[in-house]
């Protein structure tokens, strides 16, 4: 391990790197040899049809999936495998998921309060005051205490990014977030992403919103089968995809 | 008509006893019940084993059969507890296995999305546990633990075959007299079902206060 990090070193400004990363689930092989590089402030699209293992790269970034091998550095130094330093990390870490996964008890400004309450990051008063400007800035302050029972698809998964942002998260991972939620409803989460983004938030997405791709979008990745088979910018990744199955995924999808 | 005037007293007192054999039971069933379900779902092998053992062990054992152990059993082997003591361990002992697969099932039913985000957001498992598993996993326990609650006063009744004179036993104790079989056990069976009701009542109650949709 200690000649492998010696002899790699990682790239200048990356947030997050994945070097060689291998994962199994059984005898199904669903990341083989992923090497990629997240710099801060870029926004990085990761497409590819389901199953290709899109979903697991990116819980594997903040190890809801532990590894079989390779290596995954944060800032520079491998994260941790577990424990308080394993939570100390996932809390610089936000994650958006497809489900929303708000928590059903909490009101909207209680599940944004919690881990950074919890975490000693900030004082109630102060994490209340925040969560509320949060709210203000996905345009939710009239529902600020409804539970995730009593709000939209649309509205709780702003919530749940509200809940990302509270943390002041170095680097946001969107699984999916908007798989979930009725057609007119994509739109006004999407609208929150396109923001977070120009405003300079690192972010990995993975989505099937080619509309967020095109627009916000530094790099796209493209996978297939486990592995990232194509990596380029919007423009020519959409215009131009070099490998076939690129090429076959965007005229399916492109195509209705 | 004199003659359940008269009797009045001890059917009160026989439902008081029940009473206060139920209730320290159900609480003992509660406490039990709750640690054997968080060692069985603990992944800590040995902790896992002994939980299993002890709802595999008591809940496959006629209560009846317990409480004898306990009540003439354990003073053959030079351990005397007092009656009514005996009882409520024994009670208790049985409903904290069907308390334990209670919780057990409500822990397993919490959506593991839910406990994805709190780990996802930094929250150590002492805080995951306390603030989003349990107090989601609750909500679903409640009619369960009710029925608990519920059917413990009832094997309640099986105190009289070792000599308690709860509600059936001091039932059977007036109608050694009054010879009104239908209306002295009719009585001792609305003596339950109001006790019963309270219970179903209080758990519907906090099962509003704690719904999610507010």
């Amino acid at each position: 391990m200690m000649t492998n990090m010696s002899e790699r070193s990682p790239s200048q400004g990356a947030v997050i790197e994945l070097k060689d990363v291998e994962k199994s689930f059984g005898a199904t092989k669903v990341l083989t040899g992923v090497n990629l590089s997240i710099a801060k402030g870029e926004t990085v699209v990761i497409l590819g049809p389901s199953g290709s293992g899109k979903s697991t790269l990116l819980r594997t970034t903040n190890r809801l999936e532990p590894i079989d091998s390779g290596e995954i550095w944060y800032h520079g130094k491998p994260i941790p495998r577990e424990g308080r330093e394993l939570a100390a990390y996932r809390a610089e870490v936000g994650m958006v998921f497809q489900q929303f996964n708000l928590y059903p008890h909490k009101t909207a400004v209680q599940n944004i309060t919690l881990a950074p309450v919890k975490r000693g990051k900030q004082k109630p008063e102060e994490a209340r005051a925040r969560a509320l400007r949060l709210l203000a800035d996905v345009n939710l302050s009239e529902h600020a205490n409804k539970r995730p029972g009593a709000l939209s698809g649309g509205q709780q998964q702003r919530v749940a990014i509200a809940r990302a942002m509270a943390m002041d998260p170095e680097v946001i991972l969107f699984d999916e977030p908007t798989s979930a939620l009725d057609p007119e409803m994509i739109q006004e989460v999407v609208h929150v992403m396109k923001r977070l983004s120009a405003d300079g938030m690192t972010m990995a997405v993975v989505t099937h919103e080619i509309g967020f791709a095109r627009e916000s979008a530094d790099r796209i990745v493209f996978m297939d089968e486990g592995r990232i088979i194509e990596e380029s910018d919007p423009e020519s990744f959409f215009t131009n995809p070099r490998t076939e199955r690129a090429q076959e995924f965007l005229g399916k999808i492109l195509n209705h | 008509m004199d003659d359940l005037l008269k009797a009045l007293p001890g059917l009160l007192e026989g439902l008081g006893v029940t009473l206060y054999l139920s209730i320290p039971a159900f609480l003992l069933a509660m406490v039990l019940g709750s640690m054997m379900a968080i060692f069985r779902v603990s992944r800590v092998r040995s902790l896992e084993v002994l939980g299993t053992l002890y709802v595999e062990g008591v809940r496959n054992s006629p209560l009846l059969l317990i409480l004898l152990l306990l009540v003439f059993g354990l003073p053959d082997v030079g351990i005397l507890l007092p009656l009514e003591l005996a009882v409520i361990i024994g009670l208790g002992l049985y409903s904290g296995t069907f308390v334990c697969e209670a919780v057990r099932s409500g822990i397993n039913g919490v959506d593991v999305g839910m406990v994805e985000a709190a780990r996802a957001s930094g929250l150590t498992t002492r805080h995951v546990i306390s603030e989003v598993l349990l107090p989601v996993a609750l909500r679903t326990m409640i009619p369960p633990l009710a029925t608990v609650f519920i059917t413990t006063v009832l094997s309640s009744a099986l105190a009289a075959a070792v000599g308690v004179t709860e509600l059936t036993g001091a039932t059977r104790v007036y109608n050694l007299v009054a010879a009104q079989p239908f209306v002295a056990f009719g009585i001792a069976a609305a003596g339950y079902l109001l006790i019963n009701l309270l219970i179903g009542w209080a758990s519907a109650k906090s099962e509003r206060l704690l719904r999610f949709n507010q």
